[in-house]
């Protein structure tokens, strides 16, 4: 069930009526959010079910264990459930890629390979959950949280609008608001509206119109295409990838409020970033506090002097780029932002000039060129792909096929936004909040009537979906 | 900033919601019809369309129910892959009947679904290094021959002909196909005799438009499928594609089936790649194509290739 759907808006107008109706009995509109999001899991395959209660059970029987045991047995039952966790998401999502690549890897040793070939489904979101229910454990164990109910903590794992691609929300945000009365809660209407329809817009229109009018295009055949039908093809795909990302993200905290539930901001103008370490403050934010708590700190963290940091830096971003799918492009991906990183901290600590207009403009530039570096191996199926399609940028011999004004607008347009203030989308919710209910739902329909007008009426996943 | 509703609680919500729901159906009325009409057959589709017709109507945009032949204009997403760089279009020529050089080369077209954009990207690479075929691809996803109101492959096919003078179009479609469609003023059900006939029908349409000024036409065969349930409907259909291209001179069909089977004839997730190691063939899925799954099917379409246009395999 995709948000932009009829089917989905269908199931969520019942879900709101229902959770309101319920709002004074808190068991029964928790045991309605914990159906109802089995049942939006369900749709995309009903076996994935079985899955989702496993991780839940698996969790919260760890937590319990952790808080039941004495310092050495809770560490223990705490590596037991992260292990399980673990386990889980390595055989759903990287038994295939190992296996292929050890028979390889024996092959030429001229070895028989010890692990058997099998496909393996990807259940979607398990990404995603698995990593709630590894920081729901820790954050027991570290005694950041005290241990949620088990309806609760079922609720918290599973609650649709964060399910299949986030964000990663942590039990200390959620858990508290599920223990809280709903009669008390205030309903932030308007910033639920703006998300939604910005959300579907970015969505919808912009990351669909980009994927087809040229992303696609370039990316399916990358040694095919001029040097600036490349180069418009990898900016464009800069723009899909945040518009497409953060649309859903928009979308499902818009949801989440209608329900009277807070999840963390995901995105802040990444492309606005002046250094790759600012990027990851912007970029899939949740994501980026999960491995410096759960990883990046626990290895070390910045601790202990220049190289170890350097170490911890790699094998944090290579794991982070490991985590969006089992591909050597993903951790080709994540080396680029480790690497850069690495250099970016070498050149801080000797650096003399101030910070400047010039220094601060210059750093954005130098950023996102890095970061569109990365997105060419991120989007490109093979490593040998990505090389075609950075030789290609060099190709400015044959003519441009692709780059089209409509294009070019909307990718400035887009990156522009990023720079734009913050306070013009915090204006425009002012102004909605200060109308009444009725222009308020006309402003609505007529903002989802021009985004059916401007989109296609086959909307592809989203791009999180699959990891 | 963060604004604070006066008016957020749930009742009001519902009120603005249910405002922007009659306001949406009404402003976008004809575009949603035409969505929805494009869904898959079914009780579901046609509450929806009961709901969103009349409005629809009331706009004078859409008059009456689209005949099931009709071709709606493709609004839905689509990538259009257009490789090999080539200077203005040359008009069609018999393949056999000249010597493609990397500055004449000869013109493919890949059309049909996901599972041709899969093919299409695979051929393009390989035969980048030949430079002796330009492949162009056209691929829609979730489209095929059944429901020609979601997507119509016989119009969109004539207009890349148009605009691209292909010499080879070679169509890979048929796994969105397993599905009942209007026909006749009725729903015809799928894996029926009738079903076979029209669908047959449409094959050999779009074979016809292909093969049309002396054009070659390679049809690909559907592969063995992960699910033995759906591969056998796809089997059957398989039989319909192999038929329609005996009617047809100038139309080769080409058997994948055994292509992505193992020795024992089933669905093979992994077969050895062109070093002879084994390799993922499928996506998780098991109906697309991974990569090495691709370059297998591209590597049997380019030696059909080079067997229609024999100096493409070198002196």
């Amino acid at each position: 069930m995709l948000f932009p759907t009829i089917e989905f808006w269908l199931f969520f107008a019942i879900v709101f009526v229902g959770f309101w109706a319920l709002a004074h009995r808190p068991t029964a509109w928790k045991a309605l959010l914990l159906v109802a999001s089995y049942v939006f899991y369900a749709w995309w395959d009903v076996r994935f079910v079985l899955l989702l209660a496993a991780a839940t059970i698996i969790n919260f029987a760890g937590s319990r264990a952790i808080v039941r045991s004495r310092a050495r047995a809770a560490a223990l039952a705490l590596g037991a459930t992260v292990a399980a966790d673990l386990a889980l998401l390595g055989w759903f999502k990287y038994y295939g890629f190992v296996s292929i690549n050890a028979n390889g890897a024996f092959a030429s040793l001229g070895l028989a390979s010890p692990l058997p070939l099998v496909q393996v489904t990807l259940p979607v979101g398990i990404s995603f959950f698995t990593f709630m229910g590894i920081s729901y454990v820790v954050d027991v164990y570290r005694r950041v949280i005290t241990p949620a109910r088990a309806l609760d903590f079922a609720v918290y794992l599973s609650f649709f609008p964060h399910l299949v691609a986030g964000p990663i929300v942590r039990g200390a945000e959620l858990l508290p608001q599920l223990a809280r009365r709903l009669r008390d809660r205030e309903v932030d209407f308007p910033r639920a509206a703006t998300l939604i329809v910005g959300g579907l817009f970015k969505k919808v229109v912009l990351s669909t119109f980009l994927a087809t009018s040229i992303v696609d295009p370039v990316f399916a055949l990358p040694g095919a295409h001029s040097g600036a039908d490349t180069l418009l093809g990898v900016y464009a795909y800069a723009v899909q990838i945040w518009a497409d990302f953060s649309g859903y993200t928009d979308i499902a905290i818009g949801i989440a409020l209608l329900l009277g539930f807070r999840f963390p901001d995901n995105f802040d103008a990444p492309y606005a970033a002046t250094s790759l370490r600012d990027f990851w403050r912007r970029w899939h934010m949740t994501l980026s506090r999960w491995l410096r708590d759960y990883l990046y700190i626990p290895l070390g963290g910045s601790r202990s002097g220049e190289l170890l940091t350097a170490r911890n830096l790699l094998i944090t971003m290579v794991l982070g780029g490991l985590w969006h799918g089992a591909a050597w492009t993903f951790i080709a991906w994540g080396a680029v932002h480790g690497i850069g990183q690495v250099v970016e901290r070498a050149v801080r600590a000797r650096a003399t000039v101030p910070s400047s207009l010039l220094t601060r403009g210059a750093g954005r530039l130098v950023t996102f060129h890095v970061v569109c570096l990365g997105w060419i191996l991120f989007r490109s199926d093979s490593l040998a792909s990505a090389g075609e399609l950075v030789v290609g940028l060099a190709r400015w011999n044959t003519p441009a096929n692709l780059v089209t004004p409509t294009v070019v607008a909307a990718v400035a347009l887009a990156l522009l936004y990023q720079l734009a203030p913050r306070s013009i989308s915090g204006s425009v919710t002012t102004l909605f909040a200060r109308l009444g209910p009725v222009p308020q739902g006309a402003l609505i329909g007529a903002g989802l009537a021009g985004i059916t007008y401007l989109g296609p009426s086959g909307v592809p996943p989203f791009i999180y979906y699959r990891f | 900033m963060e604004a604070r509703c006066a008016n957020s609680s749930p009742r009001t919500i519902a009120i603005a919601g249910a405002i922007a729901a009659l306001v949406w159906i009404t402003l976008a009325a004809s575009q949603i019809e035409r969505s929805v009409s494009g869904a898959e057959l079914g009780p579901w589709r046609d509450v929806r369309l009961a709901i969103i017709r009349p409005l629809a109507n009331a706009h004078g945009e859409i008059a009456a129910t689209p005949a099931p032949t009709a071709s709606a204009p493709p609004t839905v997403a689509r990538p259009m892959v257009v490789a090999g760089v080539q200077a203005a279009p040359k008009p069609a020529a018999t393949p056999a009947a000249r010597v493609p050089t990397p500055s004449d080369p000869l013109r493919v077209l890949v059309i049909g679904d996901s599972l041709a954009g899969d093919l299409g990207r695979s051929l393009g690479r390989i035969s980048a290094a030949a430079a002796l075929v330009s492949v162009e691809l056209d691929y829609m996803p979730a489209s095929g021959l059944s429901r020609p109101d979601y997507f119509d492959w016989d119009a969109a096919l004539a207009s890349d002909i148009a605009r691209l003078h292909p010499e080879v179009v070679v169509v890979m479609l048929g796994g969105n196909d397993a599905q009942s469609f209007e026909a006749n003023g009725h729903v015809v059900q799928q894996a029926t005799a009738e079903w076979s006939a029209i669908y047959a029908k449409r094959v050999a349409d779009l074979m016809m438009i292909g093969a049309a000024n002396d054009r070659r036409v390679i049809w690909i065969g559907l592969p063995v499928m992960a699910d033995p349930s759906f591969g056998e409907l796809m089997r059957r259909q398989n039989d319909l594609y192999r038929g329609a291209s005996n009617g047809n001179p100038r139309v080769t069909y080409l058997d994948t089936w055994a292509l992505f089977a193992g020795p024992d004839g089933r669905y093979a997730p992994y077969l050895p790649d062109a070093s002879g190691r084994p390799a993922p063939m499928r996506q998780a899925d098991g109906i697309h194509l991974s990569i090495a799954g691709a370059d297998r099917l591209a590597g049997a379409v380019k030696t059909e290739l080079e067997r229609a246009v024999p100096l493409l395999s070198g002196p």
